[in-house]
């Protein structure tokens, strides 16, 4: 007799993946996929009665018959065109539906591998660091991902020249999981700028984005990478990115979340020695029902390190924001900078934030902040810049721009800059 | 070219001004003086569109148009300027990108062309000297971190950017010392023409010695209850209110 018992996403993923990955030799990428496999069959797929989901029903996202297999398109020279910072010279890396488009990219200077590949040539780099800077172990998103990758090395050697801009492109069919996933390194006293875009076509209807990326600071190295989040369609976009940084080093990103049904985004960083410091900054623009949900841990495990974070929010329409921050000061961590703060205007009765900054300081020579502000915009200085001549919308978005742009204000790329700037402001004229 | 007639206005429910009467032509200076909580500030903000207070009855007409019918940035278009006794902060807009703004809203309204970028940067340079501005200032957020008389001086300089017809001064003389006192009067004396007027809002008698008066009335609860010329300030300067109040008390019995 035939059963048409529902067989659980877990189960359901499993088998995919069984089919998929048959394991052979044990090689190394096949000796993580098979555990982080069974990882995600234990985590399962996390409901609202974790603590990290309390507010995004990831649950709900994946229990709708999801795909691995991919059945999409790549994205046009006009799709890479409209996503490109003009005036910008950047080496391109398209990653379409999961995989490398190396037709649509032009990388020159900045050393970009196959992961296969990049461990060959990198063994002791990736025995080290690689899906253990991820937190492949808790959260059964990142285990999903483990199992699954396809995806990239990325080497930054000596001062980088121009940045690497990454556009990840979304195009697989509906319901459509796609995990991806970028291991980068900077190497010491070197730096690396990488510009990251989400974007989609085509029918994207309930797929799924989880993309997983780790870096690797080591001694004296600088890294910046700016997220962008813009219009996507259906795409639920995850994001886990996490670090580890060594000594002087330091760790930049900005996330900026424009106009996105739906994205998660996990950020970690690991100050692993003494002396290094983390500037993560970012603004999220939401109306109509889009959901956004921010989420980092900052972990200070050695003295003297430094760490700021600064997120800003709109939100309008019926929207939700989610702000979680953790900053995580370790008994060792002495003379720690650290500061956070989340500020919020709420432009409609309907629109959520829950906003949740948390400090946790277990060493006693510290200085440590945190804050978290919600309110409309202010009348008096609405009224002030009308009583100049100012219209009513125009101060409105003067007063929005200032608002979302101060998280900017760290990028120092002149073009990045205005293009995120037009980007905020062209968001912010139509944002309701 | 300003005609305020039997003005009555309240907030939350309580009734500031009671019956205003004001008329003012172009060239003139009219000084409003008066004892705390008359309805001098609330005067100030009902005529540039401030919208928490309840227009009870009465009207206000400037050059024959319907003032209260006109939104706060209308008013700022056709020439109505209120110099804030408290101005605001604005984290992130600079004072250079906010005139930037404001300078061409009012002269789309004017008809006029918008100013090149370099006629723009010329023009504030003009200015800023006009109230001896520092240079840096212009490139700072509006307001924010200013000095009490860095505030005072930043009104005036956006006033002599707008070239407003009518100006009120809200306390523009409070927290300033003697000599951005002489700066921000000078600045305005210098703007003066046949074409504009000013409604001085003061406290003190000190200011007037510097912007020197045609009128000069006294409101208190909420109506004007005397007017005069110059010397009405001095008097006032040596005897206090008291005396008015007397007037007033006695006339109501």
């Amino acid at each position: 007799m035939e059963t048409t018992e529902k067989i659980s996403i877990e189960t359901q993923l499993v088998q995919e993946w069984e089919s998929q990955f048959p394991v052979t030799g044990g090689g190394f990428f096949e000796q993580i996929r098979k555990e982080a496999i069974k990882r995600f069959e234990v985590l399962g797929v996390p409901d609202r009665k974790n603590e990290d989901w309390k507010y995004t029903n990831i649950r709900r996202v994946l229990n709708q018959g999801l795909t691995t297999k991919v059945n999409g398109t790549h994205p046009t020279k006009e799709d890479i065109a409209n996503n490109l910072v003009p005036n910008l010279d950047a080496n391109i890396l398209v990653i379409a539906n999961g995989k490398v488009d190396w037709g649509n990219s032009s990388v020159d200077s900045v050393e970009v591998k196959e992961l296969t590949e990049g461990y060959s040539g990198n063994q002791d780099l990736f025995n080290k660091n690689f899906s253990k800077i991820a937190p492949t172990e808790s959260n059964a998103m990142v285990a999903l991902n483990t199992a699954f990758f396809n995806g990239v090395h990325i080497n930054f050697k000596g001062e980088s020249d121009k940045p690497l801009h990454v556009i990840h492109w979304m195009n697989a069919g509906a319901k459509t999981l796609v995990n991806t996933r970028t291991f980068i390194s900077v190497e010491k006293s070197s730096s690396g700028e990488v510009i990251e875009t989400f974007a989609a076509g085509g029918n994207t209807e309930g797929s799924v984005y989880n993309y997983v990326s780790e870096a690797v600071l080591a001694e004296n190295a600088n890294l910046h990478i700016t997220k962008i989040q813009r219009e996507t369609g259906g795409v639920h976009w995850l994001d886990n990115t996490s670090s580890s940084v060594e000594r002087y080093a330091a760790f930049n990103t900005n996330t900026l979340t424009l106009n996105t049904d739906f994205a998660r985004n996990d950020l970690n960083v690991s100050l692993d020695s003494e002396s290094c410091e983390a500037h993560l900054y970012g603004v999220y623009l939401a109306d109509d029902k889009q959901h956004i949900d921010n989420h980092s841990r900052i972990d200070h495990r050695f003295s003297n390190c430094q760490s700021n974070e600064h997120y800003k929010g709109v939100i309008g329409g019926k929207a939700t924001a989610v702000f979680n921050g953790k900053v995580h000061v370790h008994r060792d961590a002495q003379k720690t900078n650290a500061f956070q703060e989340n500020n919020n205007i709420l432009l409609t009765d309907d629109a959520t934030i829950n906003s949740k900054p948390e400090l946790e300081i277990y060493a006693d020579d510290v200085k440590c902040s945190h804050g978290s502000t919600t309110g409309q915009l202010d009348d008096e200085a609405l009224f002030y810049l009308r009583a100049r001549g100012l219209s009513k919308e125009g101060a409105t978005a003067l007063l929005l721009n200032a608002f979302a742009e101060e998280v900017l204000d760290n990028i120092k790329n002149e073009e990045l800059s205005n293009y995120l700037k037009a980007l905020i402001e062209k968001r912010l004229g139509n944002l309701h | 070219m300003l005609e305020i007639k039997n003005l009555r206005v309240s907030i939350a429910g309580k009734e500031i001004l009671k019956g205003l009467n004001l008329s003012v032509k172009a060239g003139e200076v009219h000084a409003i003086m008066g004892p705390n909580g008359s309805g001098k500030s609330t005067l100030a903000s009902v005529l540039a569109g401030k919208e928490e207070y309840e227009i009870i009855e009465g009207e206000i007409t400037y050059d024959g148009k319907d003032v209260l019918e006109m939104s706060p940035e209308e008013r700022a278009r056709e020439g109505v300027f209120l110099a804030f006794q408290y101005p605001i902060e604005i984290p992130g807009v600079t004072v250079t990108n906010f005139l930037k703004t404001a300078v061409a809203e009012v002269r789309k309204h004017r008809g006029l062309e918008p100013l090149q970028a370099r006629d723009f940067l010329k023009l504030m340079k003009e200015k800023k000297e006009l109230v001896e501005m520092d240079v840096n200032m212009a490139n700072r957020a509006v307001n924010e971190g200013f000095s009490g008389g860095e505030k005072k001086k930043n009104e005036i300089f956006q006033m002599a950017m707008l070239e407003p017809k009518l100006a009120i001064l809200d306390e523009t003389d409070s927290g300033l010392d003697i000599d951005a006192l002489k700066i921000v009067s000078n600045g305005v004396n210098k703007l003066k023409s046949p074409n504009n007027a000013f409604i001085v809002i003061t406290h003190y008698q000190r200011l007037l010695d510097y912007i020197v008066p045609d009128v000069v009335h006294v409101l208190y609860q909420g109506r004007i209850v005397k007017s005069g010329t110059k010397e009405l300030a001095l008097e006032l300067e040596e005897k206090g209110y008291d005396w008015i109040k007397k007037e007033v008390s006695e006339a109501a019995v």
